[in-house]
């Protein structure tokens, strides 16, 4: 890739071009960083290829300055300021029906609380307000959020949006149209709102993305027809350019090309011919086809061969190599072939912290327990020498330490998974949902292993043990005060008795007990066959006793891991 | 004659022309390691005892040489109170045979069927569940790695040892029983339906002496019915089971594991139980339970006393107690009942919880040593 950038370089600078190169916003996206960390460096590559012809005047397009691309660190600087609009420069006019009073609406609403939007946040604030929303005082992300939200109460709509999102260019009105099948009277939501122009609807990419997301997150599933608009796009694009390799394309019908290769991979099996028959240039355009097969489809056996086959074409690379192995473990392959792929990822990316987590937590259900211990310190030294990585953020605590932790956790070693995660700084520990919940979970399993028998449902987080009952009243019906209480769990329960398992709350120690028939019905108001999950038993002034049942939750986190370690045994 | 102990620590280099048991039972899950006549080792299961540490594998750091082979290390049953452990003592001690109760013409399908993760909602359940996945898994490894160290605990196998001086054979489970175990799991989706009822009851036999360790094959079910597979069907085709010198008392000593073939009256004979401590309370204290056996056998050698970890001590030599003691030696810490015995594990190393016999060829024990935990208890 380097070479062959460098070749394009020179050829733009004996032209005497100037090279605008538009990073896409996750380049940004410092939450990303570590995400896109693969593309990152090939687009670091390509640009140094391009730069390697010192004349070619390159201009970068980025969102954020402080994350230039390498080579760039000493480029000048030239800050775009981004657009207001006002409240009398909306064209109202230009819409009907409800989007029209929608955006006089929201004209009338801004120039009553004089404030400006930038121009995606205005045509968002229109879409809103044209279902039914209520302007409010919000930036893109917020704007995006509600009107997901708006649209979860209208499937059709919200599909027709969603199958729109999924062009990542624009496209002539007819195909919008045509591609979204959306009611015409809503059809400005997709032409005006969420995107914009004439003959061409472009949808920003950053309104694309944050939208995407949020329609992730929300209720509303992907459109049950994402892999057919994949495909109605690519034939789309294989109208504009007709070929099946781009060597003699110009420019758009490249960039047609390219898109029609893209949707081809992700358009099922209605594309799988017409994708195998195109001549790929890298090894991304393989990529998107494998990750289709393996994150849509499940068919984890021809992912992994399409990844063996990119090794093939186009050389070693981690990636590759990673989730071919990744694949192949789903398909139930030969360990052998998953633990040398593994292996051969990390031996060539030493650094890279997916990589060491899935090596890691592999070594950890089918390696011995030391390489296992031997995979875990070397990930340490390799991917974060200095500490500096995980003081920066919780990004390397959430996509290694947690993932090397469960995997302990679920196959029972509590103290490995205790040592994982006391790597973890504690104010990751408490700022993140998913690592406190880990805290939880490992302080729920070191529990179990002191007293022997659990008398928490695992989901009740550690603070709200043992202090006071959860679920056991001050009073008892007889106003009697509670003396003593005893946190609990019905191990066996027949006709006759109940045997149970109660903790003591000063020694914390727990002790198995029998309740006869009628003292369980006494207590908990219904028969000893009967009785099952965790309790709170109460002891009241006047000695009588209650049983009152703890909720516990069907399932945890946890369980994926488990149920993966299951299945594969019985493989 | 009654057995009296000298302590565990006190136990230097072994005399390699007898035949030592150890018997480890830190009051939830047990394990064996015998050391063989002149050469040679048999692990039999696995425990561990706080902070995860394994009793066997402190015995075999202990007293065995290095050189020295584990002949085979058996799985008995893919039960979560034998497994643990299982997969650090394969790792760490590669044996030459790793057995497990399985088809021979298809060894794997014992792996086929494991616990449903998601119908097991305590936290405890889950690490008993993930010990028993974990010691199956690093048995397919292991055998995948040497396929040679594969061997299937079925009526009739040998199991081949180092020393030429005693037979290690294995008396149950039966392959039909097993075949229809397995069908039966594989139906309901667990690792077995009733993995007790596949349990491996291996006889080692030394000159004169034999040794019945009866892992936790019952005999009868909850309602009192025999079971097929289970101690009368075994004991109809080896009589002499009952003339035993040292017997493992099946399932802790449990009633349901009781059978009068077995449990034949003698005495000057080592009987261990490696007690359970989780739902039911085994052995049992009540006239079937305890009583019964001491009366039988003169004396039952106990690994520890499940009870409060507070209330928890070192046992003072000899250690010896009588039925009527026993009340005594339950904690009356919980208020809400006051006999309720322990399920905390008690803060235990690794070679309190254990008995270790010797045993001649000549049908004679030739000493005996206990941890500091364990004890004995007589009429």
């Amino acid at each position: 890739m380097l070479e062959q950038a460098s070749v394009v370089g020179c050829k733009l600078a004996e032209r005497g071009c100037l090279l605008a190169v538009i990073l896409p916003i996750s380049w940004s996206d410092r939450r990303e960083i570590e995400n896109i960390r693969v593309s990152r460096e090939r687009v670091a590559e390509i640009l140094k290829g391009l730069a390697t012809n010192e004349s070619l005047r390159i201009l970068v397009v980025t969102g954020d300055d402080k994350i230039p691309p390498e080579g760039f660190e000493q480029a000048p600087v030239h800050k775009l300021e981004v657009p207001r609009v006002r409240a009398e420069q909306i064209q109202s006019k230009v819409l009907e029906g409800r989007f029209r009073r929608a955006a006089e609406h929201v004209a009338g609403w801004m120039a009553k609380n004089q404030i400006t939007y930038t121009p995606l946040e205005t045509r968002l604030h229109v879409g809103i307000v044209a279902l039914g929303g209520r302007p409010a005082h919000a930036a893109l992300e917020g704007l995006a959020s509600r009107l997901a939200g708006a649209l979860e109460s209208r499937p059709a709509l919200a599909h027709a949006v969603q199958r729109l999102l999924i062009a990542r260019r624009p496209l002539p009105l007819d195909e919008v149209r045509k591609l979204s099948g959306v009611d015409e009277e809503y059809l400005p939501l997709l032409t005006s709102c969420i995107g914009y122009g004439r003959e061409q609807v472009r949808v920003p990419e950053r309104t694309r993305q944050i939208l995407m997301t949020h329609f992730r997150r929300a209720a509303n599933p992907a459109p049950p027809d994402e892999q057919a608009t994949h495909a109605e796009l690519a034939r789309y694009y294989e109208n504009l350019d007709g070929e099946v390799a781009p060597s003699h394309l110009n420019a758009d019908r490249a960039i047609a090309w390219l898109e029609k290769v893209h949707h081809l991979a992700w358009g099922g099996e209605a594309t799988r011919q017409s994708w195998e028959a195109q001549r790929h240039l890298g090894r991304e355009q393989i990529w998107e086809r494998a990750r289709h097969l393996s994150l849509v489809r499940r068919r984890y056996d021809e992912a992994a061969r399409l990844y063996r086959r990119c090794i093939e074409d186009f050389g070693e690379d981690s990636y590759s190599l990673h989730y071919e192995a990744f694949n192949l473990e789903r398909a139930h392959g030969p360990k052998r072939l998953v633990r040398d792929g593994y292996a051969a990822a990390v031996a060539m990316d030493k650094d890279n912290p997916w990589w060491n987590a899935r090596w890691t937590t592999f070594l950890i259900a089918n390696g011995t327990l030391a390489e296992a211990e031997h995979a875990w310190r070397e990930a340490l030294r390799y991917v974060d020498p200095t500490g500096d990585r995980m003081a920066a953020s919780p990004w390397l605590a959430l996509h290694l330490h947690q993932w090397v932790c469960r995997q302990w956790l679920a196959l029972g070693y509590v103290q490995e998974a205790r040592s994982v995660l006391d790597e973890i700084y504690p104010r990751w520990l408490d700022s993140e949902h998913d690592l406190s919940a880990l805290r939880s979970l490992v302080e729920d399993h070191e529990e179990g292993l002191r007293l022997g028998e659990s008398v928490y449902p695992a989901e009740v987080p550690q603070h709200e043990r043992w202090q006071k009952p959860r679920v056991l009243d001050a009073r008892n019906a007889d106003k009697h005060e509670l003396r003593r209480w005893w946190p609990g769990r019905v191990l066996d329960a027949h006709p006759t008795e109940v045997v149970a398992v109660i903790a003591d709350t000063q020694t914390r120690l727990a002790q198995q007990v029998t309740f006869t028939d009628r003292e369980w019905r006494d207590a908990a108001n219904q028969p000893a066959e009967d009785a099952e999950g965790f309790f709170e038993l109460g002891e009241y002034a006047g000695g009588a006793r209650i049983v009152r049942r703890t909720q516990a939750l069907a399932s945890s986190l946890l369980d994926v891991e488990y149920e993966r370690l299951v299945n594969d045994l019985r493989s | 004659m009654l057995l009296h102990p000298a302590a565990l620590h006190d136990l230097g280099t072994l005399d390699r022309a007898l035949l030592y048991v150890f018997v480890a039972g830190p009051g939830n899950g047990e394990g064996l390691a015998v050391a063989l006549p002149h050469t040679g080792w048999l692990v039999v299961d696995g425990c561990h005892v706080a902070d995860e540490k394994l009793p066997l594998l402190e015995i075999l750091e202990t007293w065995r040489d290095p050189a020295e082979a584990v002949d085979c290390l058996a799985l008995t049953h893919p039960h979560r109170d034998h497994a643990a452990g299982i997969r650090r003592l394969i790792e760490e001690t590669r044996p030459r045979y790793v057995a497990l109760s399985a088809p021979p013409s298809n060894p794997t399908r014992a792996f086929a069927v494991a616990d449903d993760p998601r119908q097991v909602t305590p936290t405890t359940g889950r690490q008993r569940i993930s010990r028993a996945v974990d010691a199956l898994r690093a048995i397919r490894r292991y055998w995948e790695e040497c396929p040679q160290s594969e061997l299937c605990l079925v009526d009739g196998e040998v199991i081949p040892t180092s020393s030429s001086r005693v037979t290690v054979k294995v008396c149950a489970p039966q392959l039909d029983h097993l075949e229809e175990a397995l069908e039966r799991a594989a139906r309901s989706k667990q690792l077995a339906e009733r993995p007790n009822e596949i349990s491996a009851v291996i006889e080692v036999t030394f000159g004169a002496t034999r040794l019945v360790l009866g892992s936790d094959l019952p005999a009868i079910d909850y309602a009192g019915k025999p079971i097929r597979g289970g101690w009368a069907d075994v004991l109809s085709r080896y009589v002499e089971l009952g003339q035993h010198k040292g017997l493992k008392l099946p399932h802790h000593g449990s009633r349901y594991a009781f059978h009068p073939d077995l449990h034949t009256e003698g005495q000057d004979r080592a009987w261990w139980i490696a007690p359970f401590n989780q739902g039911q309370r085994l052995p049992p204290m009540d006239a079937d339970g305890i009583p019964g056996l001491v009366s039988r056998n003169k004396q039952v050698l106990m690994t520890s006393l499940p009870r409060s970890r507070e209330e928890q001590e070192p046992l003072a030599a000899p250690a010896v107690f009588s039925i009527a003691d026993l009340p005594a030696l339950f904690s009356p810490a919980n208020a809400a009942a006051p006999s309720a015995m322990s399920s905390s594990p008690g803060d235990l190393e690794p070679l309190d919880p254990i008995w270790c016999v010797a045993f001649d060829d000549r049908n004679a024990i030739a000493g005996a040593w206990r941890g500091r935990y364990a004890l004995s208890l007589v009429e």
